[in-house]
């Protein structure tokens, strides 16, 4: 099982797909030097459009994550740690919002840290 | 994402179809089908989808300009497969020979694949078409015109009868017609179905468009927006595409990016990222471009 996509979900399908195979990659799933799932069968298992699927491959083509190699497929250049990296530069802008909502309701950064630690504390 | 250098498969401009005694039933359609896309055109029953198909077959009388593959439809009929909604098969034929006639009816027909989609799809060789369910006769019809090797599919509520299972094996059938290069346009009033499987949607209410977008855009181009009754003087200050008045709100559609953060900032006002289903229903139950 690969990942599944949500329609329901604020982030658009394409954008989705981007993170799911981030994420295969980051927990070796897909290593380095191999090549993503085709399009076809990424489609098909997702059932979406294939071109929702084109679209995601050509994003993480210019993200540098991947290389499409005429006929062979998309193959993976970065490694898990490198993703990662950028992975949490993508998180930046999510923990910039939760800022801007706890300062609108006139949070002190220590009252933040306390929920913070408490929320994480009980995460599995 | 647009994609200007490729001609269009299909170009509608300006299809205007009135019934000189009862009605007008298309007010100015304009939309373009490329290479390659699943194009559906998505509307309520009523909303002028059929018309609009018979109108590029030309089958019905209209003012408008039509262009199939470049040409005249006439020019290029035998590259086009269709599929009406009322999918009517001779019920005293059985399916073997309902495909002996679509050899003699149709060059492009090729009878190993419709056999293989037949043992796909379960569908009995020898039985009597008229003993089928609604929702067989339906598919038989759908796989006979997607077993042809033709460079368009026009399908007319494909999914009309079917059930759940049976349409996402058709949806992967549509699927792979993309890879073969072709061209699908289909009409429905099924969101799920165009939301997983098209490219494009044209959404059509009272024969117009209200608008053409690509499907995966919409997350990332709108907002929609709840706004409290006291609140209304908001729908005149900013942009809205359009906007439905409900029992104790407003739900309104915004493609203006740089006006979000503004509005969320507004007391008692919270917006989302909108899914097809509600973007369709704000947009045809609505008025539309407000302001």
């Amino acid at each position: 099982m690969w990942f599944k996509v949500d329609l329901r979900s604020p982030d658009p399908i394409y954008h989705q797909i981007q993170s799911g195979i981030k994420e295969l990659i980051m927990r070796g799933e897909i290593k380095e030097g191999e090549t993503l799932p085709s399009i076809r069968d990424m489609a098909s298992f997702l059932r979406v459009n294939p071109n929702t699927v084109v679209r995601a491959y050509r994003e993480l083509e210019t993200d540098g994550l991947v290389f499409a190699r005429p006929g062979m497929g998309y193959l993976v250049v970065q490694s898990p740690q490198e993703i990662r990296e950028s992975m949490k530069e993508g998180i930046k802008p999510m923990i910039q919002e939760i800022f801007t909502k706890a300062r609108k309701l006139g949070m002190d950064y220590h009252e933040f840290l306390e929920v913070a630690e408490q929320l994480w504390k009980t995460m599995k | 994402m647009e994609n200007h250098e490729v001609e269009p498969v299909l170009r509608v401009q300006n299809l205007v179809k009135v019934y000189r005694k009862t009605h007008t039933a298309l007010r100015g359609i304009s939309f373009s089908v490329r290479p390659s896309q699943v194009y559906a055109l998505l509307g309520r029953n009523g909303a002028g989808k059929t018309t609009t198909l018979k109108s590029i077959m030309g089958w019905l009388r209209y003012s408008g300009e039509i262009r199939v593959l470049g040409s005249s439809v006439d020019a290029v009929r035998q590259k086009i497969a269709y599929v009406p909604e009322e999918k009517s098969l001779y019920g005293q034929h059985h399916l073997l020979q309902t495909i002996h006639l679509c050899q003699r009816m149709f060059p492009d027909f090729r009878k190993e694949a419709m056999v293989e989609l037949a043992h796909r799809f379960e569908i009995p060789m020898k039985r009597k078409l008229g003993s089928f369910s609604l929702g067989m006769r339906s598919i038989v019809y759908t796989l006979i015109a997607l077993s042809r090797d033709a460079e368009i599919y026009m399908l007319d509520e494909p999914g009309l009868g079917l059930d759940a299972i049976i349409r996402e094996s058709l949806m992967e059938l549509i699927r792979e017609k993309l890879y073969e290069g072709k061209t699908v346009l289909y009409t429905s009033h099924i969101i799920q179905e165009v939301e997983r499987i098209a490219d494009w949607v044209s959404i059509i209410d009272h024969g117009k468009i209200l608008l053409s977008v690509l499907v995966d855009d919409i997350k990332e181009q709108y907002r929609t927006f709840f706004i409290p009754f006291d609140q209304e003087p908001l729908l005149r200050t900013f942009s809205f595409r359009s906007v439905w008045k409900k029992s104790t709100h407003w739900l309104g559609i915004s493609d203006r990016k740089d006006q979000w953060e503004s509005l969320r900032d507004r007391p008692g006002i919270s917006s989302e990222v909108p899914d097809l289903d509600s973007f369709f229903r704000i947009l045809v139950r609505g008025q539309s471009n407000v302001v």
